[in-house]
């Protein structure tokens, strides 16, 4: 469903704040027909809708908060997660991420900042996005993170509180993690109202979501993979907003039945792979052919990516706090770098890639950051490792046709690896 | 020789645990990187630099993306390196999450050889580390900010030299030019802080973590725990940009502005530096309040400074005049 030309001749902000935008929007899927195979992005499109029909009508108070948060906490605590970087992607997909960016670049922020925080930030000052009631940023992952939602804050006026999340990740680190975040549910809870009952089943439907989650990375492990690195990367959308509500639970089980018949049928997302990939970071979520000529043209198909990797234990509902801060401090992206280059390495023997592919995110400084220690692990592990320069929301900080350029070259040694005897298969 | 000192590269790592343990802190301020540093050029210029060791062990903090993955790289290469988890926020459950820490920095000290710390060797290096950070801010009284500044540097980075000792002033101290603050988030060489001199500007106040916040309050009475009297104190000095606590910080600069009489700020950002990219909002929002002219410049750390500047400084002197 291709709703960008649409977008274009409306006056789609209006729109874009009304909530009966998207109630229109739901009872228009129902006219979807989908099949076992696609079901699951209906259930996850429909879900996104809800969730902003429900955000821009304040059914409930609605939370920011930046990507790597559990949402689990978010919804936990009562409140209706809203990730600013998220939504970024989607305006970058729909076209419309440069309006965004000149909104917060005439608000002085550099143009050298990640373009996920200024595409937030746009959202923000052109009062575009649900309005939040309470701000909350994870220290984990990335500064960035932090700042853009300290100035949104400012921008809203509304309450802002970082949870710091340890560096380090042992017992003493796990205690004061989940100390701090009981006692932050204690401070919120006169606004969001988040209660044991609601802790339970925000539990039950994130154990149920990462079993699903668990048996779909199963299945990716098969040759030929089941699912498309294109989709899986847009449908990270879902895997950070969506575990812990009863909608995550549908899509992922929608999502494991598509993937389980496609391995039944031995009819693969990509007809044609000659090379398995493993993708690092993001992708580029403005329209851009990168992607789909990698795997579809060229036949090298994403077999997995790290952010999909389940590296948390299932939540009980008695510890839940302590869950969470295990799951976030069990975070291979945050921390010592190396932890990241050891799981990278784990992916490459579990999902038996030719080659890694490191999108390097023009202003991600965490991520890019650590290519020299991938790019120096992998050449150890005599693994061919890509570190792609783009920008996965602002179009003018990346040149497709040099994007293409470099995978083909990387294509080409991994061809001359593979004919050497060298690969995998 | 090298090993008795510890490099430390942010002011947020307490000098008292250093000395405590045997060592001589010096803060670790490199020559500027070149293209083979070895992390990526997108990544601000002072991280960059400090990914070449100096041969002795360095004390690195999660201040920001660039730093840690500067300290992965060193500790890649085998370097003796320590990262030490920094809150950005001052509150109790936070003083005590970085006292742990500080205990963890000691006990890293004690396996490079250095002498266990316990609560009153620590409770005795408390105060003379205390003097010694005071006499060196406050040194040097008429000499030009530049060459004060200079003198600072050389005390952070050369702690084993008398140099914090040299009193006088071998050049005028400008006293007629308009009166500016100068921040930012990194420590610039004093090469900015003359071309901004030499522009005719007055630099009334520094705010940058070699001089205005590395002032830490001695540890007061309340904790009978050097730890966490170190812990609070290092906490509760002048919030750098990174902090996330927007009201403090606010306050923090409203106050430097009331105590300089400054006319005009100047930020003073590396390129890439994404604390300082941030901080320019809550600058903007101060000097606008306030009705005071901001000037940003953009330069990179250790580098010339650019022809460019001195006409951007003199353009502003020139407003301030107006």
């Amino acid at each position: 469903m291709n709703l960008r030309p649409y977008v274009s001749k409306l006056d789609w902000q209006k729109h874009l704040r009304n909530p009966r935008t998207y109630g229109v929007l739901e009872i228009l899927t129902y006219l979807w027909r989908t099949g076992p195979l696609d079901a699951h992005r209906k259930a996850a499109f429909r879900w996104g809708l809800q969730l902003l029909r429900r955000a821009y009508r304040r059914e409930r108070p609605v939370v920011w908060t930046n990507v790597y948060t559990p949402p689990e906490l978010i919804w936990a605590l009562g409140g209706l997660p809203f990730m600013p970087e998220v939504a970024a992607a989607v305006v970058a997909s729909l076209g419309s991420a440069p309006a965004l960016l000149q909104a917060a670049q005439s608000a002085w922020y550099s143009t050298d900042l990640c373009s996920f925080h200024r595409c937030g930030l746009g959202l923000a000052l052109t009062n575009l996005a649900p309005r939040p009631d309470v701000i909350l940023a994870t220290g984990h992952l990335c500064d960035g993170a932090v700042k853009f939602l300290e100035a949104a804050a400012e921008v809203y006026g509304v309450p802002f509180y970082v949870l710091h999340v340890p560096y380090a990740g042992g017992v003493r680190e796990v205690r004061w993690l989940a100390a701090e975040m009981e006692a932050l549910s204690r401070e919120l809870r006169p606004l969001l109202g988040g209660d044991e009952r609601l802790r339970a089943s925000v539990a039950r439907n994130s154990n149920l979501a990462r079993r699903y989650l668990l048996e779909i990375n199963e299945l990716r492990a098969r040759d030929p993979t089941p699912w498309s690195g294109q989709e899986a990367l847009t449908q990270v959308a879902v895997l950070f907003m969506a575990p812990g509500t009863p909608g995550g639970v549908q899509f992922y089980r929608w999502l494991w039945r598509a993937l389980h018949l496609r391995v039944r049928l031995n009819r693969p997302a990509i007809p044609r792979q000659r090379f398995r990939l493993l993708w690092l970071h993001f992708r580029p979520y403005y329209p851009s052919p990168t992607l789909s000529w990698l795997e579809r043209e060229a036949g090298a198909v994403v077999a997995f990516e790290e952010v999909h990797n389940v590296t948390w234990d299932p939540l009980d509902p008695h510890a839940f706090w302590s869950g969470l801060a295990a799951r976030m401090l069990g975070n291979p992206l945050w921390g010592p770098a190396r932890r990241r280059a050891e799981q990278v390495l784990h992916l490459v023997r579990r999902y038996r890639v030719d080659g890694v592919v490191h999108f390097a995110h023009w202003g991600c400084r965490q991520s890019n950051g650590a290519v020299p220690l991938l790019q120096s692990t992998c050449a150890g592990a005599g693994v061919p490792f890509l570190n792609l320069e783009g920008d996965c929301i602002d179009a003018r900080n990346a040149g497709p046709g040099q994007m293409l350029t470099r995978l083909q070259a990387f294509l080409e040694v991994l061809e001359g690896r593979k004919s050497g005897d060298h690969g995998r298969r | 020789m090298d090993s008795a000192f510890v490099d430390l590269t942010c002011s947020y790592i307490p000098t008292e645990v250093i000395r405590a343990a045997g060592f001589t802190p010096r803060r670790w301020l490199p020559a500027a990187a070149g293209a083979g540093g070895g992390l990526p050029q997108s990544l601000c210029c002072y991280a960059r630099a400090c990914a070449a060791g100096s041969g002795a062990a360095a004390v690195f903090t999660t201040c920001c993306d660039g730093m840690r993955r500067c300290y992965d790289l060193r500790a890649l290469r085998g370097d003796r390196v320590f990262i030490l988890d920094l809150p950005r926020t001052a509150h109790e459950a936070a003083v005590t999450y970085f006292a742990g820490e500080l205990q963890r920095l000691a006990d890293w000290l004690a396996d490079l050889g250095g002498r266990p710390i316990t609560a009153a060797s620590l409770a005795e290096a408390i105060d003379p580390e205390s003097r010694r950070q005071q006499s060196l801010l406050g040194m040097a009284a008429g000499a030009s900010v530049a060459e004060w500044y200079g003198l600072l540097l050389k005390g952070w980075t050369e702690p084993s030299t008398a140099a914090h000792m040299k009193r006088g002033a071998s050049c005028k101290p400008i006293r007629n030019g308009p009166a500016v603050l100068l921040t930012g988030a990194c420590p610039p060489d004093s090469g900015f802080i003359a071309a901004v001199e030499e522009s005719g500007l007055r630099p009334a106040g520094l705010d940058f973590c070699t001089t205005a916040r590395c002032s830490v309050e001695p540890p007061a009475g309340r904790d009978h725990d050097p730890w966490l009297a170190l812990a609070r104190a290092y906490l509760a000095k002048p919030p750098c940009p990174r902090t996330a606590d927007r009201a403090r910080r606010r306050a923090y600069l409203e106050q430097l502005l009331d105590r300089t009489g400054a006319r005009g700020v100047v930020l003073y950002a590396f390129k890439f530096c994404d604390h300082t990219a941030y901080d320019l909002g809550l600058w903007r929002t101060v000097c606008r309040h306030r009705g005071l002219p901001l000037l940003y410049l953009e330069g990179e750390y250790g580098a010339r400074v650019p022809g460019q500047f001195l006409t951007r400084l003199h353009a502003f002197r020139e407003a301030l005049k107006a």
